[in-house]
């Protein structure tokens, strides 16, 4: 059975049989009735992406929905019969779907979204994914009901209706925030780049926002925020509940939560370094919870100290915070459900009710709070270091190791979690409960994976194997047959290399030869445009307003339509002492005052970025071209690899005459890594390419990873490495400033060691150490580059 | 208040040029100036070296305070002049006039306060057209000579003079930048945003608000800071928490005054603005 479902797995997806073997066991735990449904499901999609979403989603439903796995299965079966991209929409939406509404509801809202696609695969896309969002706010009947009035549309028949069916769907999004507006509910959406930019300004650090179902809480990366809160009745009230968490969260970042060095601080620390094994030098709070039998436990009693010390700093330091800090606790306070269970956990529980909320539980047994005034005197002196939460939590630790009976029940949590990772909140939502969120259980029930949650790690193979894939496939037409080689020399362009061990040029030394392109679907590009829509309309916004107006006024021009009052008078008199300067320079003339830039993007696609720098790389470029557009300076996009001095490719993605439409989108969504980079060669084509451009400002932006490397190679001439290959590069960029372009480098090599100095002594340049950064960064730096 | 010093715009000053006297750019009354580093030592060395100074700081820094300082300190007039994209030459070094069918040839600013020997500041000299820059180039190096084209003149400054220019790196760009021949001619002062302390001294001097209430504006104005570079141009800037501080004093609530003095004016991106406004009412209740 399972052979078989491998191989047709293996035939659906286009994977490699080891990749899918680990994905195989991911789905261990479907039994075979359910395999066989699913499978059902994948055989009617002939569209890889859709069964790869199909193979990411099940794992959720079965999880969160047993029930509804069946009927999920045969709607989207149906689905499928009738578009493969409605499909990929409806298996990637349904999940979060499923907690809005019943099983009933699901099939009637997908039968609907079906019925669509037998008309129109777009417009039902589009239903897919507007109407999810939609339920988030409305009752399923009235979202069923605004479907209903689409498909209406449609019926109309021919491509007009067609349309505007599309639209009316794709709308559906807007109007439905129209009408929220009336109602009282938050959504993090709405808000998200305004938390992010609070928590930056209460932090002083990047604060990345994302969304998190009913939850909150922060990794030490992002925080993490529920997608909706409405637990008042206001919508400004909800806003500030949201700004409540975000300054909790921030919080943790700006007052150390994450850089916890028992050794740096007073003795009673270094003791307790000492006393728990800790190694000398040792930082962050993951080694410090190892070094405890219960290692969860331990982070628990932290989280819950620390969260109490975050308020109190933030309460001192802002005068006024205290008004979200006590809208948050009301939130809380209208949920909570004091659940007398075991000892040690009702005592942790209790601890956190008292530190929360000033006072002990009502209806605490008085065992339990006699236990609870011990932990409260053992964190009464807490200072303000998160070095003194981690003294508080031995000394709890040690209360409650000593009650009988309480060793490993904190295996599962039944509290809620406010630490690191995700939280177990719920505030005000549906069904509202003290109880722990389904992320909760996830990450604890992970805990052996690496915390990691097993759907991002399919879903990281099945994008791992399909780069593969593809970078196999890609790979294809730059291999070294002969007759290729002949071809690729006649029309390569020729340039020398510098060779620094010489002090001369080796002349004529690389041929490059330009790639073009084939444009693939635009589906990655959309799909990370919509991810990054905040960011995208910030950037565009950001970049309308400083785009120039459009006539200016020149003085002292030898020619115009008008005089220049000041500059005749003042040559007339010139004149009268008889030392004329001004030549007739007196007429005012209005000039079209275009941005007049040009910017082409050269990025490093050779084999060190696979995977995820990639990706964010094309994300930023995605970015970029908005911005670009929305400026409208002309702009290219280059990527470059190859193998060899006689094989350097040189990709266009976008030429500047190009439209950036679906046919660029495609292009930018192939870029894959492919071999070596020798960025010399590169950065003398591009040059070229901008010399050829007429604007004022030439700007090169060179996206890169690190060293310039050619590690393919030919006997008797030097390897492109080391301060060969850096020199090169160095003497690239110095050539092209001599030539008029304005060369900055961008670089996201994490160890952006010394070399970096040397190869871009002459140039600009910025070191992107969190490549995630990249999307919001490059506008940024480019805005700052040409204003 | 302060003693009258007339921040002049070239534009202006071309109409009244005739009627003003060198006395009237003479600082009478000490400014309030906090130094903040050595800034003081440095100008005065500069000075009595023949060194032209650049001060260079975002904006609201107290860069044109300083200046007004040192003026009065060394007991030098100051001609200040505000560069923009229209400035030509003959607006800073002089023209003739018509005056009744004669010509009367009159000095601009510059060539003034190098006949009287006193300060030229040059402010944002960044937006003056690439040509003006380059008139002041021998003026800066061990020449020290103002080259009179119009009249065929040259004139040798005294040791008095000092030229004083200021620049926002803020606005960094390639299109608009001080090429490195004209930087490196000048001696320069970094300004920024004063050490917490100190610029609380300085907003509660300047508006008259009790000293803690200084320092929580000055607390918002860090806070603020941090989002310099996050899509803010620049962050709030002394002479922002001056204004609000000077709000609060007149009855204004805390909240509605930094967002008058704050939020509003230092972007017109809504979200951005928010933002801010979410930190004032975090720091002030
Ligand atoms: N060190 C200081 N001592 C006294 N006052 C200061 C100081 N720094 C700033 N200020 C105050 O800040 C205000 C703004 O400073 P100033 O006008 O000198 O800024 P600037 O750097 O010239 O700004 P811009 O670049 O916008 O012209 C001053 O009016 C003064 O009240
Ligand atoms: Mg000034």
């Amino acid at each position: 059975m399972l052979e078989d479902y491998k191989k047709r797995m293996r035939k659906l997806t286009d994977l490699k049989p080891e990749i899918l073997g680990e994905a195989i066991s991911e789905l261990s735990r479907f039994s075979d009735e359910q395999r066989n449904a699913l499978l059902h499901a994948a055989m009617a999609l002939a569209n890889r992406s859709a069964a790869s979403q199909l193979l990411v989603s099940s794992l959720d439903v079965l999880r969160n929905h047993p029930d509804a796995f069946y009927v999920w299965c045969d709607v989207g079966r149906k689905v499928a019969s009738a578009s493969a991209v409605a499909a990929e929409e409806y298996f990637r939406r349904s999940p979060e779907v499923l907690n809005e509404v019943r099983k009933e509801e699901l099939e009637s809202w997908a039968r609907l979204g079906a019925r669509i696609a037998e008309k129109s695969a777009e417009a039902a896309a589009e239903y897919f994914r507007s109407s999810c969002k939609l339920l988030r706010t409305l009752p399923p009947s009235d979202v069923i009901r605004w479907g209903n009035e689409g498909y209406g549309i449609l019926e109309d028949g021919g491509l007009a209706s067609e349309k505007a069916a599309i639209e009316y769907f794709a709308l559906g999004t807007r109007k439905s925030f129209e009408r929220s507006r009336a109602e009282p509910t938050a959504l993090l959406e709405e808000n998200a780049r305004v938390l992010k930019l609070y928590g930056e300004a209460i932090s002083g650090k990047d604060v990345d926002i994302q969304p998190s179902g009913e939850s909150f809480g922060t990794d030490g990366r992002s925080i993490y925020l529920p997608v909706s809160l409405n637990a008042y009745g206001e919508r400004e009230k909800n806003f500030k509940l949201y700004r409540a968490l975000t300054a909790r969260l921030a919080g943790r970042f700006a007052y150390g939560s994450f850089d916890l060095d028992l050794g740096k601080v007073g003795l009673e620390a270094r003791e307790l370094a000492v006393r728990r094994k800790l190694p000398p030098g040792t930082r962050g709070t993951e080694a410090f919870f190892r070094t405890y039998p219960n290692p969860l436990l331990a982070k628990k009693i932290f989280d819950i100290l620390d969260d109490a010390r975050i308020e109190r700093i933030l309460r001192r330091e802002y005068a006024g915070i205290g008004d979200d800090m006590d809208l948050f606790k009301n939130a809380l306070v209208a949920v909570r459900k004091f659940e007398v269970t075991k000892p040690a956990q009702a005592i942790l529980q209790a601890l956190q009710e008292s530190l929360l909320f000033g006072a002990m539980p009502e209806g605490i047994p008085p065992r339990i709070e006699e236990e609870v005034k011990r932990c409260l005197l053992a964190c009464n002196a807490a200072g303000d270091r998160v070095e003194d939460t981690a003294l508080a939590t031995d000394r709890i630790y040690r209360i409650l190791e000593g009650i009988p009976g309480s060793e490993f029940e904190f295996e599962v949590p039944n509290l809620p979690n406010w630490g690191q990772g995700f939280a177990g909140l719920n505030l005000g939502m549906k069904g509202s409960a003290w109880r722990p969120s389904r992320e909760g259980i996830e990450s604890m029930g992970t805990a052996r994976l690496g915390g990691k949650r097993p759907t991002a790690i399919l879903r990281k193979l099945l994008m791992g194997a399909a780069r593969r894939v593809q970078t196999v496939k890609s790979l294809r037409p730059g291999s070294l047959e002969p007759t290729e080689l002949r071809k690729e020399r006649e029309d390569a362009f020729r340039y020398d290399e510098w060779d620094c061990d010489m002090g001369d040029y080796r002349r004529r030394w690389c041929s490059v030869r330009e790639v073009k392109v084939r444009p693939g679907s635009a589906r990655f590009a959309e799909r990370a445009l919509r991810e990054h829509s905040a960011l995208v309309a910030g950037v565009r916004r950001e970049f309308q307003m400083f785009k120039p107006e459009r006539l200016r006024k020149e003085k002292r021009q030898s020619d115009g339509e008008e005089v220049d009052i000041d500059a005749a008078i003042e040559s007339l008199l010139e004149a009268k002492v008889g030392n004329p300067t001004m030549e007739g320079r007196v007429y005012t003339r209005r000039n079209k005052v275009q941005r007049d830039v040009s910017a082409a993007f050269l990025v490093d696609m050779s084999g060190s970025t696979a995977g995820w720098v990639m990706d964010t790389e094309k994300r930023a470029l995605l970015i970029m071209c908005e911005a670009l557009e929305a400026i409208g300076d002309g702009y290219a996009i280059y990527g470059f690899s190859g193998a060899t001095r006689d094989h350097i490719e040189f990709h266009i993605i976008k030429e500047f005459d190009e439209e950036y439409g679906q046919t660029v989108k495609g292009r930018i969504g192939r870029m894959a890594s492919l071999s070596q980079n020798r960025d010399g060669a590169a950065i003398r084509h591009a040059t070229l390419k901008l010399e050829q451009s007429e604007s004022k400002t030439k700007l090169l932006v060179v996206i890169s990873d690190g060293r310039p490397l050619d590690m393919v190679p030919r006997p008797g001439e030097p390897l492109y490495q080391g301060n060969y290959s850096v020199q090169d590069t160095r003497m690239a960029l110095k050539e092209a400033k001599a030539k008029g372009v304005r060369p900055f480098c961008i670089t996201v090599d994490k160890k952006a060691a010394d070399y970096i100095s040397t190869m871009y002594a002459e140039v600009n340049y910025a070191i992107i150490d969190d490549v995630s950064k990249l999307p919001e960064k490059m506008p940024a730096i480019y805005r700052r580059l040409t204003t | 208040m302060l003693a009258v010093h007339r921040e002049l715009r070239a534009v202006e000053y071309r109409k009244e040029a005739a009627s003003w006297k060198m006395e009237e750019y003479f600082v009478r009354e000490e400014p309030y100036y906090r130094e903040v580093g050595n800034e003081v030592g440095i100008f005065e060395a500069a000075h009595a070296n023949g060194l032209p100074v650049m001060l260079k700081g975002p904006t609201g820094s107290g860069k044109t305070r300083f200046v007004q300082y040192m003026a009065w300190r060394l007991k030098l007039p100051l001609v200040t002049v505000a560069c923009h994209e229209d400035l030509t030459s003959s607006d800073l070094i002089g023209r003739y006039l018509l005056e009744g069918g004669e010509t009367r040839w009159s000095d601009g600013p510059l060539t003034r306060a190098v006949k009287a020997g006193g300060i030229c500041y040059l402010d944002e000299i960044v937006e003056a057209r690439k040509d003006t820059t380059v008139v002041i180039h021998p003026l800066t190096d061990h020449r020290r000579l103002l080259p009179v084209e119009k009249r065929g003149e040259v004139i040798e400054a005294p040791d008095r003079f000092i030229l004083v220019i200021s620049y926002n790196p803020g606005y960094q760009s390639i299109l608009k930048n001080l090429k490195q021949s004209t930087r490196q001619r000048f001696v320069c002062l970094e300004f920024d945003y004063p050490p917490r302390e100190v610029e609380a001294e300085i907003v509660a001097h300047e508006s008259g608000v009790r000293k803690d209430l200084a320092e929580e504006l000055v607390k918002l104005g860090e806070k603020v800071r941090n989002l310099k570079a996050k899509g803010l141009e620049e962050g709030a800037s002394t002479r922002a928490l001056i204004y609000a501080a000077k709000l609060i004093k007149s009855g204004i609530t805390p909240r509605s005054a930094c967002q008058a003095a704050i939020s509003n004016p230092i972007t017109d991106d809504v979200e951005m603005g928010r933002a801010i406004q979410s930190v004032v009412e975090a720091v002030f209740p």
